[in-house]
């Protein structure tokens, strides 16, 4: 074939077109992320919110110094007029796989700083540093000691969640973030919620690829006067990857190794809500643990909650499924024996409320499980014709947090959508045991 | 080898790859990692997800249906692919415990399909006995492997099938206990490998007969699915061993990568 030499003009352009529209594209979806300073801050925690937290961040190149400064007054980030320093943090470079490596998020490490003997119900602002950089201040409030009553939010699940694409978990992941930004809201008008519980699944792994992103958008739960919202974890299944436990670590507690995940939190005077690691063998000495602490705690506090991820009660999933029959036949007969007074489930992707349950039937002075998992992840739908979500249960399918609050008289919990709207409602008062 | 003295183990591997379809099938109709790939993945709705997952669940068990004809082979290798399917999404979904090896764990499903076509021939039979020689060791290999780092099901089926029977353990030892189970399996895997014998093939084929029993004993009847899903592990040992005894005589036991 002979081309003419307009032909080859044209040729020429669209070929040159196709160049640059391919390199453009390559340079848009290859561009890493370039991040310097440190950011990514968080406040997680563990046994004592009154006394006892670890401040995380990442950076973004190796430093040797890295520094949490902290005082019960703001000293506008003047590092020199900090009262107290952490210099003993626990720094690594955060693992990359090759998937994170082609994902383009940048190589960050990891920054632990574990503060102990704080004051209950005190204001504490913070800045981190790493090298030279140094984060803005923000400030957290520690819980209290004596209170008789607790908020809190309460929900699991926040991989993924948007359009399209899904599958890598970048952006945009668009329900998560509108979730996260529901609960600043929430936050923001409710000042005393003590922290986010979360119920796990953070993202499709704790790869770096998806942490990144999970931590970033976790900034959009600051308030606008920077309170960071704290966090207390739980594993999931997704959870599994060595970034988790990199990302995530819970310092000094008494289970036998801070790689369990399981613990008991203190709220107040009067409850205590006790975390529970489906994620490992959940009989043995995690079934023995919960059974200490129940005795422990049942009968001196008023409220008594669990917080998992893998639901005995699956309001979408298979419930014959071996997965949720495990935690059914191993906790909830030591759940029913102490009358935990509220079960708080995740990993279904629905939301569910369900009747009160004793020795796995419906009973007036049972157990009433709840969530399934709404901070952003995409919904399933419920099985409409389960027994345990029959009013005055209930089940949906919708992204949702819970907010919950505990008094001497009442347990109070509002089930809260991206809008705002209140999705379920529930209240119940103390047992008397 | 004639056709009649092998008529046995293909019978019994064309029984066998029904029952575990049967397990594929009751595990694709209750939501399976297809389903959760679909949805979560690419963006499937729910409800077209489940009816996908519940219409290759029916396609499975035509297979099935048409895998027990003896006349007829071409079914058995397209169960297979789809076996080898799930394990590849199972691997590439993960959530689950040491879901990232499912390709190596899950090898029986799909090597037990793609060998008995190569046994059904008596030109390409040496080939299914080397395919089902992988399949053991393999299956051995990763399940020591899990073992010895502790894997959390396999703690709870010692600690409850224990108590079931009466001599509670404690958790130090059921996993002290994994610690030797899984030098034991990673020992049949090599020996598998490298000098296949009856003794090994009898032990490989009791062993996965008491991990079922340990799960029924350990959550009930409920593990019935798993067991079905897990029965190609039970098959290979069982048919290489038949075949042996059929043989009377080690005709196998080159190593497989002389095949
Ligand atoms: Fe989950």
């Amino acid at each position: 074939m002979i081309l003419s030499n307009r032909q080859k003009k044209y040729s020429l352009i669209i070929v040159f077109l196709l160049a640059a529209g391919v390199s453009g594209a390559w340079a848009i979806y290859g561009a890493e992320i370039k991040d310097s300073g440190v950011k990514h801050l968080r406040v997680v925690f563990t046994e004592d919110p009154s006394s006892h937290a670890i401040v995380s961040w990442t950076s973004f190149s190796r430093t040797q110094e890295n520094i949490l400064y902290f005082d019960t007054v703001s000293r506008d980030a003047e590092l020199s007029r900090y009262n107290f320093e952490q210099k003993e943090v626990r720094s690594g470079k955060i693992t990359m796989t090759s998937m994170d490596k082609s994902e383009g998020v940048p190589e960050g490490f990891y920054n632990h700083a574990e503060i102990n003997k704080l004051e209950a119900g005190k204001k504490y602002y913070f800045v981190v540093k790493s090298g030279d950089s140094v984060s803005k201040e923000h400030y957290f409030i520690t819980g209290s000691r004596n209170s008789t009553s607790s908020k809190f939010l309460w929900g699991g699940d926040s991989r993924l969640g948007g359009e399209k694409p899904r599958y890598a978990g970048r952006t945009p992941h668009t329900d998560r973030q509108n979730m996260n930004k529901r609960m600043r809201i929430l936050f923001e008008s409710n000042p005393d919620i003590i922290a986010l519980f979360h119920g796990a699944d953070y993202g499709s792994t704790a790869n770096w690829r998806h942490l990144y992103w999970w931590f970033e958008d976790h900034q959009l739960t600051t308030t606008k006067d920077n309170r960071i919202l704290p966090l207390v974890i739980s594993k999931g299944n997704h959870d599994e990857a060595i970034g988790f436990l990199e990302n995530f670590w819970l310092g000094d507690i008494s289970s036998e190794n801070v790689n369990s995940y399981y613990y008991t939190t203190l709220l107040g005077e009067d409850a205590v809500i006790i975390t529970l690691n489906t994620e490992t063998i959940i009989g043995g000495k995690q079934k023995e643990w919960l059974i200490d602490e129940l005795e422990k705690y049942r009968h001196s506090k008023r409220w008594v909650l669990v917080n998992y991820h893998r639901p005995a009660y699956p309001a979408t999933k298979d419930f014959y499924d071996f997965t949720f029959a495990r935690v059914r036949q191993t906790w909830t007969p030591i759940f029913d024996k102490y009358l935990v007074d509220l079960a708080l489930e995740s990993d279904g992707h629905v939301l569910k409320r369900t009747v009160p349950i004793l020795e796995g039937k419906e009973n007036k002075d049972g157990i009433v499980y709840i969530g399934e998992g709404g901070l952003g992840v995409p919904q399933r739908k419920v099985d409409p014709t389960l027994w345990f979500i029959q009013p005055p249960g209930m089940g949906g399918s919708t992204n949702h947090v819970h907010l919950i609050s505990l008094t001497t008289e009442e347990l109070k919990l509002q089930a809260i959508d991206e809008n705002g709207k209140v999705v379920d409602e529930y209240s119940r008062q103390p047992r008397k045991l | 080898m004639n056709k009649t003295t092998l008529f046995e183990p293909l019978m019994f591997g064309r029984i066998s790859i029904f029952i575990y379809v049967v397990g594929l099938y009751l595990s694709l109709n209750s939501g399976s990692v297809l389903g959760s790939v679909l949805f979560m993945d690419y963006g499937v709705p729910v409800d077209q997800s489940k009816q996908i997952e519940k219409t290759i669940a029916a396609i499975f068990l035509i297979l099935g249906f048409i895998s027990l004809m003896p006349k007829i082979w071409y079914g058995i290798p397209l169960v297979g692919i789809g076996a080898f399917i799930l394990a590849y999404l199972t691997q590439d979904f993960g959530g689950g415990f040491f879901t990232k090896w499912s390709l190596i764990s899950h090898s029986p499903r799909y090597l037990l399909p793609f060998g008995l076509v190569f046994l059904t021939f008596e030109n390409t039979k040496k080939v299914g006995i080397q395919l089902f020689r992988v399949g053991v060791v393999l299956v051995f290999f990763i399940h020591g492997l899990e073992s010895l780092q502790s894997h959390p099901y396999f703690a709870e089926y010692i600690l409850n099938s224990f108590e079931y029977v009466g001599i509670p353990v404690h958790e130090d030892q059921a996993l002290l206990m994994m610690k030797i189970i899984g030098g034991i399996d990673i020992l049949v895997a090599a020996l598998v490998l490298f000098s296949p014998s009856v003794f090994i093939y009898a032990w490989a084929s009791f062993w996965v007969l008491i991990t079922f029993v340990i799960r029924f004993l350990s959550f009930g009847w409920l593990m019935h699915k798993e067991v079905l899903l897990r029965w190609p592990n039970l098959v290979l040992p069982l048919i290489l061993l038949s075949i042996m005894l059929i043989e009377g005589k080690k005709k196998n036991n080159e190593s497989v990568f002389q095949t």
